[in-house]
């Protein structure tokens, strides 16, 4: 049989979620925490970060659903995206200055150590570390264009600026990011000698 | 480093996992703050169990949301006069066409 809430669209889904029906609010959760809550890591690099984030939007959205309208043309996902990319600024400003090893959780419960497996941990553990110290527009333009798979223009929707604008925070960010890497890179070359 | 390595680098990052449990937190946001909306939506649904009742009915009603939405106990509520309820409800500013 077909299932009315499965076949809906978001915006479908959000009309009958913002009238009170939790089934629809319940479905938008199933369909997009994955999605929001990677985006939500990415942008501070931290388990329960990403996850306060989340819930944060998450809340906001079921205690204020006349903040969307879905008749205006815009997708549901681009709004939300937005309020978790500011949600996720707002916890960045919030917080201290983190260690490194913050940063490094995901590599905790991982069993594995051989050579290259510790290599390859290696080499994400320093490229998030310099993901995490772009400004971050630059790190948010980055992780809208490079890993939600969204279009140039979709990103730029998101950030509220112009396509323009957008691809020059990407280039900036790769071009601030090349440059930490190879800073990094020459401080170990200097310490080996 | 050129272009495609740095691409390259960048498709290798870390890629997050939901933890487990937190879509079922989500999910349980609507129960752990009920909106005033769905406050109105049971009290409908009580009313109407009540038709022909008004004045107890919608005393029991309005008691009945009032502890889905506050989380305090109905009994509380059933003592209160029906002007008292109202003046309740207005403060908590609810929408007065709900009433």
């Amino acid at each position: 049989m077909n299932d009315p809430y499965r076949e809906a669209n978001d915006n479908e889904l959000y009309r009958r979620f913002s009238s009170g029906d939790t089934v629809a609010y319940t479905v938008l959760v199933d369909r997009h925490t994955d999605r929001f809550y990677g985006l939500a890591w990415r942008m501070c690099g931290q388990d329960q970060e990403a996850e306060d984030i989340v819930q944060d939007a998450f809340l906001k959205l079921w205690q204020n659903p006349k903040l969307f309208n879905p008749d205006k043309g815009v997708k549901f996902t681009t709004w939300f995206y937005r309020v978790v990319v500011n949600l996720s600024y707002d916890a960045g400003r919030k917080k201290k200055p983190q260690a490194a090893p913050e940063v490094l959780d995901f590599m905790a419960d991982d069993a594995e150590a051989t050579d290259e497996a510790m290599a390859r941990k290696q080499v994400k553990t320093e490229l998030e570390i310099a993901i995490q110290s772009l400004p971050e527009r630059q790190r948010t333009a980055l992780n809208l264009c490079f890993y939600e798979d969204l279009s140039n223009a979709e990103a730029a929707e998101i950030m509220g600026v112009g396509v323009k604008a957008l691809e020059s925070l990407l280039m900036r960010a790769k071009k601030g990011l090349k440059d930490i890497l190879l800073r990094e890179q020459r401080a170990k070359e200097a310490i080996n000698g | 480093m050129d272009d495609k390595e740095l691409d390259a680098l960048l498709s290798q990052r870390y890629a997050p996992q939901t933890p487990p449990g937190l879509k079922g937190r989500l999910k349980s946001i609507p129960a752990k703050y009920p909106r005033p909306d769905n406050v109105w939506q049971v009290m409908r649904a009580v009313f109407k169990d009540f038709m022909g009742t008004p004045v107890a009915g919608a005393a029991l009603c309005a008691s009945l949301a009032l502890g889905v939405w506050t989380g305090m106990e109905v009994d509380v509520f059933t003592t209160l006069t029906d002007q008292e309820l109202i003046n309740f409800l207005t403060v908590e500013t609810i929408n007065e066409d709900w009433l």
